[in-house]
């Protein structure tokens, strides 16, 4: 008797002691493990070699058959893209100190391109928000967007911490637009500012290059860490906040709707016993005259009905 | 009540032309273009259709669900000569939510994909399941007045003793619905203003809701008594109003709670466009009826009561639109306006449903019915 009452003791313990396991280990699936990433196709883009040439956004427009972004200047008409958007799916901009800054620290302002696309989140909340699971992260690292599946709701376009998504705006059936990771511009740039493998390697890389010349870069590899990591690493001379790339933490952004999603069941269950256990307690025992106080509310009815007649 | 009547057709004539122009718009967008109809841009996706036609749309047709628990699981029986007007007020509501969901997406004819291609880690998903169910359930609590109106006594029957199984289905599913509207904030921490973007969202927007809810019940009998007759007690409005100060106190502590622990508060003595947003919402919409309606004599004051009826509905209008609008405007580098064409379409759906609702009083059983209609007779005879 003892030792089946001890084996059941120790039964229980093992499975209280698995189950607090499990919810640990759930607690912990949302600080996503960046080594299951170290073999995505990453891409860093060194903004100290880039020349800002944008040999990378013709060949995307080629690659994509994306039409050129046309503005006019005295006459002439050149291919301006300002920011990303339906058509352009990576741009390169420009960020110039404030000289007078500058000057007072006595040197020249500083300056630096910054090739902008998708990010290609490791945990994208594009991803995590599409209802439908039209935009998705795939085993190799892109992230893509299933056209037949979109509803278009949108919600990635607001949930997109790096504001990627673009939508076509003058289409009776639009599609989201992004980079969809085929790296024509990495094969395209003629300096190497932009290079590709997995992303283990090229986080090392990157570190590497900011070891070897301190002085080159600001001592931050952009995409690392920053909401769970991503394969687009941007490495750059002057600090990444300065060139509109947002500060985020290393939490996946998922993290933040997860838990709400995960307690509806609990929701479900406790509001439905609430709801019973209110119902058994004011229908149980229902009395046959049960009519509440008619003298004042049906003096205050025939008042009212006299009032509006 | 006779008096009145030469209005009503005016007041529907107008609807209808707003309705007419609505649908041309509506047709014009699903042709040319959501860029075309409306002033959404990249840095500003979500406008005036989501923030008012959905968000408000669903929190104003909370009354459904409040009023059906109130009654129906809780036991307040002397309320149900609310329960059909809120019923039939949800389940218009709601469809014109879809109304309006389907302008605003950009694939309308792929409104049904979430229902076969999952991704239940979306909020967006659960929203999209809550409107399917819910609108189907407030169809099925909708059905019986149909019955009732065609005098189908065994159909009828039937869906009595089924009515209970709607009611705590239609309260659980309204219960994530509202919420998760809430939810689908958290994910915009980098775009919604401080003031409004909390963790807290669903839960303060399922309250306001339960507020609102009541409100509108309020609202609509008072209103279609001022245009068809009163056929409540002002006591009977005047006790239903009893729950609304316990319920805005709740929301009112709720969100000063949120407020200091994000720390938020020198945001709001500044004089920017989100601080006197808030405020208007936050005092005229939630502290001063609240606080009114703590008065009996403005509770049986049928003005006065219809006054802190329309400053709730008003105030939780304007919090959807804080949170999905202007609550955006900082982080946009566009901005946002609503176009006229966005704002006729909103304006036809709202016009449409009146009109629906208009008739549907007139034609089916809604606020005088079976039983309860004769206990109203019952109750005014000793006097009469």
């Amino acid at each position: 008797m003892k030792s089946l009452d001890r084996r059941k003791f120790l039964a229980a313990t093992a499975a209280a002691a698995g189950s607090a396991l499990a919810s640990g280990q759930k607690a912990e699936a949302r600080e996503v493990d960046a080594r299951q990433f170290d073999r995505t196709i990453a891409v860093i883009y060194d903004a100290t070699r880039c020349i800002g040439c944008r040999t990378c956004v013709a060949a995307c427009r080629k690659k994509n058959n994306l039409p050129p972004d046309e503005h006019e200047f005295e006459g002439v008409k050149f291919d301006v893209p300002e920011e990303l958007s339906a058509n352009n799916w990576t741009v390169l901009q420009v960020y110039r100190e404030d000289p007078k800054e500058a000057a007072l620290e006595g040197r020249e302002p500083k300056w630096s391109f910054l090739k902008r696309n998708c990010m290609h989140c490791n945990v994208p909340a594009c991803a995590s928000v599409c209802p439908v699971a039209a935009l998705y992260k795939t085993e190799e690292g892109p992230v893509l967007y299933d056209e037949t599946r979109c509803i278009g709701c949108r919600y990635c376009m607001l949930a997109c911490p790096f504001q990627v998504p673009r939508y076509e705006w003058l289409d009776w059936k639009p599609r989201v637009r992004k980079c969809d990771w085929n790296r024509a511009c990495v094969k395209a740039c003629p300096v190497g500012a932009l290079v590709e493998g997995p992303r283990k390697e090229m986080i090392e890389e990157a570190h590497r290059r900011i070891e070897a010349e301190p002085d080159r870069y600001v001592p931050h590899v952009y995409g690392e860490h920053e909401a769970g990591g991503t394969s687009y690493l941007i490495l750059a001379g002057v600090e990444h906040e300065k060139l509109d790339l947002p500060p985020l933490p290393p939490t996946v952004r998922s993290s933040i709707s997860d838990p709400i999603m995960e307690a509806l069941p609990g929701w479900i269950v406790g509001l439905g016993l609430a709801l019973g256990a209110a119902y058994k307690l004011t229908h149980g025992e229902e009395k046959p005259d049960g009519e509440g106080h008619p003298g004042a509310s049906s003096r205050e009815n025939s008042k009212a009905s006299e009032d509006e007649a | 009540m006779n008096g009145k009547r030469p209005k009503v057709p005016v007041i529907r004539l107008a609807f209808s032309v707003l309705v007419v122009v609505g649908f041309a718009l509506a047709i014009y967008r699903l042709i040319w273009g959501l860029g075309a109809a409306t002033n959404l841009t990249d840095a500003f996706p979500w406008g005036l259709w989501i923030g008012f036609d959905v968000l408000c749309g669903v929190a104003l047709a909370a009354g459904g669900f409040v009023l059906a628990g109130t009654v129906h699981v809780f036991g307040l029986k002397k309320f149900e000569p609310f329960v059909r007007p809120a019923i039939v007020t949800a389940f218009l509501g709601y469809v014109l939510a879809i109304i309006g969901i389907m302008l605003d997406i950009g694939r309308p004819w792929a409104i049904w994909h979430p229902l076969v291609m999952w991704q239940p880690r979306s909020v967006m998903f659960e929203v999209a399941w809550c409107v399917v169910l819910y609108t189907t359930v407030l169809f099925l609590e909708f059905l019986p007045i149909v019955f009732e109106r065609f005098g189908w006594e065994k159909p009828l029957q039937l869906m009595k003793r089924l009515m209970i199984i709607f009611i705590f289905a239609g309260i659980i599913l309204s219960t994530m619905h509202q919420s998760s509207l809430g939810s689908l904030f958290v994910m915009m921490g980098h775009r919604l203003h401080p003031i409004w973007y909390t963790p807290l969202l669903p839960l303060l927007f399922l309250i306001s809701a339960v507020a609102v809810g009541i409100a509108m019940v309020i609202f609509e009998a008072m209103l279609s008594g001022l245009i068809f007759g009163h056929r409540h007690p002002a006591q009977l409005l005047g006790d239903l109003s009893k729950g609304l100060p316990p319920i805005l106190g709740v929301y009112i502590g709720l969100k000063l709670m949120d407020l200091s622990a994000r720390g938020v508060w020198p945001l709001l003595f500044t004089n920017t466009l989100e601080a006197w947003a808030f405020w208007i919402e936050f005092l005229l919409g939630a502290v001063l009826p609240g606080t009114l309606l703590l008065r009996a004599d403005v509770r049986n004051n049928r003005m006065k009561l219809f006054g802190c009826s329309i400053m709730v509905v008003m105030g939780v209008v304007l919090n959807r639109l804080n949170v999905a609008l202007i609550g955006m405007l900082a982080t946009s580098p566009t901005g946002y306006l609503p176009s006229w064409m966005e704002i006729l379409v909103s304006a036809g759906i709202v016009a449409g449903g009146l009109l629906v609702l208009s008739v549907m009083n007139q034609t089916l059983p809604i606020v005088e019915h079976g039983p309860s209609a004769r206990r109203l007779q019952q109750r005014a005879a000793p006097h009469a």
